[in-house]
């Protein structure tokens, strides 16, 4: 053990020491604070914190749900978020794409993650919601059981995605948060070209 | 000509717009100038600004709007002198072009009315004045004036007389002819002070051979006027050499339209300056020694005749026919029909808070009922010993009852009114849809109606003569597209005029008709439209093709030989390449074939082309279709609706499943005498299938292009309606069988049906999953019944109820025609009437039994006589039945006649 460690020890062996002195005596364990400190703790707290998403690694996603899976996607690639509108059925297109519905004067695609990403996936319930994203290139709504809230997102608290997700996730998500949120490029997954439907005669 | 006047409405519309346009990038680059640029983009901005308004002249003059011309050309000669004016000077300038600017719009609505006008003479005195305020002091050197002032007062003066033909006079405004004409004085006077540039020849007169001859052999100025509409200076430049002029007078003959269009004696000639070398400069002097008369010209000297024209005020008679035009954005259009899209999803949510709200309602009238009751229990059964309290509870009670009424009545009241708001908003929306889509989508025909009178300016200019048939013309397509069109048709139609049709010497001796005929087109099918201009001439010349390919570059010696007919074709759109060497073709015009197909293109459509030697050439354009105007038929199948384009349906019919044929374990029924193959249209869109239940009749469509037809068969045929439809947008680039969608009324979006998709799915489908719905189909042929009847409307009635009942019938009027019919086919049974001309039922049955091979045929005597003599005497004659028409009975009849053919 080295000397410099060796005192990293004795510190806290000493740390320790005081500690136990202080809860027998019938004392909190915290160490006794000086008036001067509350008072700048205070002033810290009352001060506006620093906008979490000003940081660079930050991003802003909308977090929702669909068929029991939660997933992110960034603000930016959003449009807009509302009530779902009467899907009409598209005959011939992949399950996925649950229908077209009118947004806007536009005739929209929607589609739902899970049966996109799994296909044998079950979606229970009609979506209550349509998040909808565009690019340059395509129009999308997708479907939503429920929204929650918008958070923050610090890209490098994101975990990498998990070698076992299907491909097209693979290839479009941002990663995944702890609670189970996949965190998905959304703007890049509505461009992929395997989503398209492109049928000669 | 009602088309030509409408055509040349439509010319005069595109005129309009497209000076008002021209006029705002003047001002744009006038303000530009204004605030300083300085150095090229000085002068830059002001050739664009110069440039600009040479074109409105000369768009302007070609269509006989004399006063926008003259005022444009007095724009572009101050333009002109812009360059060279010092700096001080300039604001006074600049206001008084933009005063001229704003006179533009004011011309546009005079003309072509050819009366002098106050507002627009100030206009260009404004500018005149400015361009001899101008005029560089000897001393300066001017630093090099785009265009070199040019005054040739003598030549004017001798062109000026010499074009005075007698057409031009017939032509002018009378008084202003007579105010002007015999005065050389006058017009020499008028022209020599202020001349500063030379003015583009009048195109009416061009177009006469005997002015047209003459300008080619006169002497020409070197500062002559540049034709109006074809040149773009400063690349050949206003004032181009005498050659360009020439070439220019040709052109300038095919241009204009005639007579009552132009009026020649108006040409902008007329302006100031005009070097008198002009040949429109008689009518010019003409017209500005009316004008400086109405200005009360004194500087110019008294009016010779003392006749005074007729001056008009400021605010000249617009012209009845024309309709205020505002140019609006497409993108701005877009948003609107993007809101009216949320008006209609916000009116489905209103129908939804009303329900509501009547659900509301008529809980709490249930409430009401629910308190009367209460009340009248406590009153009446409440028991003594509480009276006091009873009293209580009935007066409060009351109050609550009172209360409630109230409120079912305010309730009432207000679903009432929401109801009535609702049906408004519908409506409303409804029209606000309509009229927004109206606005976005225009008939091809505003395309298409000014090609005739091209055409047979075009011929006749070519010495060709040319028909053009036109159909299609109603179909509606978005604003943009239509826009985008008009170049490359103008174009393909040049082109089929020059390369496309022979000179009738020509087409005689080939065996044609001297006339040539040019075809345009326009279909809609599915999600795309299709416009076909095609021609009957030579077809196009492929070694020609392969040669010009081979001297252009594009191809070698030997690529060029090598190279497969269509692909030699496909040449005909690359850039560069020409089959003509000769200037001045009328296929020569600028755009080429790439140039189409870059325009096409850029709709992201396509055009190819197709070619026969000896029978013609066809180019056929294909856009897909970002928004187009639909007349469909909505359909249910299942729980959602189609829409199908009406175009594409051929018949509708209603079938029972007796109808339907087997062929080939497909099914069929018969359509004009012809097997159709018949589908559920569910089965093709891959939806379960489901038809109406067997006594209903089932609805079905026969679809069809050209000789391909398939009959589909629905659950229901809803309504048919005019929709917008738009295509799906990426992901959802090419559905099959999809051509579109569209947004109903209520906000719902019905998908639009792709009727050639269908027609390709529909191509070797098996009918097995058909077979399962229709339980009473019969694989077996149907019975065939010879019915014989000399009244028709016996024969109609009893067809109709042997069809309904399975039977081919053939129907015949008596029996001579009855037994022809038995010879050359088979039937299984006869029906016939026995009063009948030529041979009765009697005789006809009679012979049949005598006939070997018909002996066995069971025969059914229906007839007026039912005494027992007269069935005894068809019995013995071997007929198998007697019915007797007094005694008809449907069921009876069918029940006998399925029992003689075995099918009891």
């Amino acid at each position: 053990m080295s000397a410099r460690e060796e005192s990293v020890y004795e510190k806290l062996r000493t740390s320790l020491a005081e500690l136990e002195e202080k809860l027998r005596e019938g004392k909190s364990g915290e160490r006794e604070v000086h008036p001067r400190i509350l008072a700048e703790r205070t002033r810290r707290i009352a001060r506006e914190p620093t906008r979490l998403d000003r940081a660079p690694d930050s991003i802003s996603c909308i977090v929702f749900e669909r068929s029991g899976r939660r997933y992110a996607v960034q603000l930016e690639s959003v449009d807009e978020v509302g009530p779902m509108s009467r899907i009409t059925r598209v005959p011939g297109v992949p399950a996925y794409f649950l229908g077209v519905a009118a947004r806007r004067g536009r005739i929209v695609a929607v589609v739902d993650l899970p049966l996109l990403f799994t296909p044998d996936a079950r979606s229970e319930t009609d979506a209550e919601h349509l998040v909808m994203a565009s690019n340059a290139e395509v129009v999308c709504a997708v479907a939503a059981d429920a929204l929650h809230n918008i958070i923050e997102v610090n890209r490098r608290t994101i975990a990498k995605a998990m070698p076992t997700f299907p491909p097209l996730v693979q290839r479009h998500t941002l990663g995944v948060l702890e609670d189970r949120t996949v965190v998905l490029d959304l703007g890049s997954l509505l461009s992929d070209r395997s989503l398209r439907v492109e049928e000669r005669g | 000509m009602a088309l030509d006047d409408a055509a040349f409405e439509a010319l005069c519309e595109t005129l309009r717009n497209e000076a008002v346009e021209q006029v705002e990038r003047i001002g744009t680059a006038l303000l530009l100038v204004e605030r300083g640029a300085e150095g090229t983009a000085r002068e830059q901005l002001i050739d664009e600004a110069f440039r600009q308004a040479h074109n409105m002249k000369g768009a302007a003059s070609s269509l006989g709007f004399t006063h926008t011309a003259r005022l444009a050309h007095a724009i572009e000669s101050v333009l002109a002198s812009l360059r060279a004016m010092d700096y001080e000077r300039t604001p006074e300038v600049f206001d008084t072009l933009n005063a001229g600017l704003s006179t533009v719009h004011h011309a546009l609505r005079v003309d072509p009315n050819p009366d002098p006008d106050l507002v627009i003479m100030e206009a260009i005195e404004g500018l005149e004045a400015v361009l001899l305020a101008s005029k560089p002091s000897p001393g300066v050197p001017l630093p090099a004036p785009p265009p070199p002032p040019v005054v040739r007062p003598a030549d004017g003066i001798t062109v000026a007389t010499r074009s005075r033909s007698p057409q031009s006079i017939l032509r002018q405004h009378r008084a202003a002819a007579e105010a002007a004409a015999p005065s050389r004085n006058v017009s020499a006077g008028y022209n020599e002070p202020k001349t500063k540039h030379s003015e583009p020849p009048p195109h009416p007169l061009a177009s006469s051979p005997l002015v047209s001859s003459h300008y080619d052999a006169a002497p020409i100025p070197a500062g002559f006027g540049p034709p109006p509409v074809a040149f773009s200076p400063p690349a050949v430049g206003p004032y181009g050499p005498p050659t360009g002029y020439v070439a220019r007078a040709e052109i300038g003959g095919i241009t204009p339209p005639p007579a009552p269009v132009l009026s020649p004696g108006t040409s902008s000639g007329s302006a100031p300056g005009t070097s008198a070398g002009s040949p429109g400069t008689s009518a010019g002097a003409a017209v500005a020694a009316a004008r400086s008369m109405a200005a009360g010209g004194s500087e110019r000297g008294p009016n010779p005749t003392g006749q005074l024209p007729k001056i008009p005020n400021a605010a000249a008679p617009l012209r009845s026919s024309t309709e205020e035009t505002l140019r609006v954005s497409m993108k701005k259009l877009s948003a609107l029909m993007a809101q009216v899209g949320e008006l209609l999803a916000a009116r489905v949510r209103t129908d939804q808070r009303l329900a509501e709200l009547r659900a509301v309602l008529s809980a709490e009238e249930e409430r009401l009922k629910a308190q009367t009751a209460i009340r009248a229990m406590v009153r009446d059964e409440a028991p003594a010993k509480l009276e006091g309290w009873s009293e209580r509870l009935v007066e409060v009670q009351n109050e609550d009852l009172e209360h409630e009424r109230l409120l079912v009545r305010r309730l009432r009241e207000i679903v009432r009114a929401f109801e009535a708001d609702a049906l408004q908003s519908t409506i409303l929306s409804g029209q606000l849809q309509e009229d927004i889509r109206r606005i976005q989508t225009f008939p091809l025909a505003s395309v298409l109606e000014p090609l005739p009178r091209a055409v047979r300016n075009m011929a006749r200019e070519s010495g060709k003569m040319v028909d053009l048939v036109i159909t299609g013309a109603e179909l509606e397509l978005d604003k943009k597209v239509l826009e985008e069109l008009r170049d490359p048709l103008y174009h393909l139609l040049r082109n089929a005029i020059d390369h496309g049709c022979e000179q009738p010497g020509i087409r005689t001796a080939a065996g044609k008709p001297s006339r040539g005929t040019i075809r345009i087109r326009a279909e809609h099918r599915g999600d795309v439209v299709t416009i076909t201009v095609s021609d009957d001439g030579p077809g196009v010349d492929i070694a020609g093709v392969r040669r010009a390919a081979i001297a252009s570059g594009l191809a070698t010696a030997l690529e060029a030989a090598e190279m497969p007919e269509h692909r030699v074709l496909e040449l005909l759109f690359a850039p560069g390449l020409t089959t003509r060497t000769e200037v001045g073709e009328l296929s020569g015009r600028g755009v080429g074939l790439d140039a189409v197909r870059t325009n096409i293109e850029r709709l992201h459509g396509t055009v190819t082309v197709e070619s026969r030697q000896g029978v013609g050439t066809s180019f056929v354009i294909v856009l897909p279709l970002t928004i187009y105007v639909v007349h469909s038929l909505l359909l249910r199948i299942g729980e959602e609706q189609f829409a199908m384009p009406i175009s594409s349906i051929q018949r509708i019919l209603r079938i029972s499943a007796t109808d339907v044929l087997e062929v080939e374990r497909t099914h069929a029924i018969v359509v004009d005498g012809r097997p159709i193959a018949l589908v559920p249209l569910a089965t093709l869109l891959g939806l379960p299938v489901e038809l109406p239940p067997p006594p209903e009749r089932i609805p079905v469509l026969v679809i069809g292009i050209g000789e391909t037809r398939c009959a589909l068969a629905v659950r229901e045929i809803v309504s048919d309606q005019t929709v917008l439809a738009k295509n799906l947008e990426p992901p959802l680039v090419r559905v099959r069988n999809i051509a579109g969608a569209t947004i109903l009324g209520d906000g719902r979006v019905v998908l639009m049906l792709n009727p050639i998709d269908l027609l390709r799915s529909a191509s070797g489908r098996d009918a097995d999953r058909f077979r399962a719905l229709l339980p009473r189909v019969e694989n077996r042929p149907k019975p065939r019944l010879l019915l014989v009847d000399d009244s028709f409307t016996t024969r109609a009635l009893e067809r109709s109820v042997l069809e309904v009942a399975g039977f081919d019938v053939v129907a015949v009027a008596d029996g001579n025609e009855a037994l022809s019919a038995l010879e050359l086919e088979t039937f299984d049974i006869v029906v016939s009437d026995v009063s009948m001309p030529e041979m009765s039922g009697l005789e006809l049955c009679s012979n049949i039994r005598q006939n070997d091979r018909l002996r066995r045929l069971p025969v059914v005597l229906v007839t007026s006589l039912g005494s027992d003599d007269d069935r005894r005497a068809g019995l013995a004659v071997g007929a198998d039945a007697y019915i007797v028409k007094s005694e008809f009975d449907h069921e009876v009849f069918v029940k006998t006649v399925n029992e003689l053919v075995g099918r009891a």
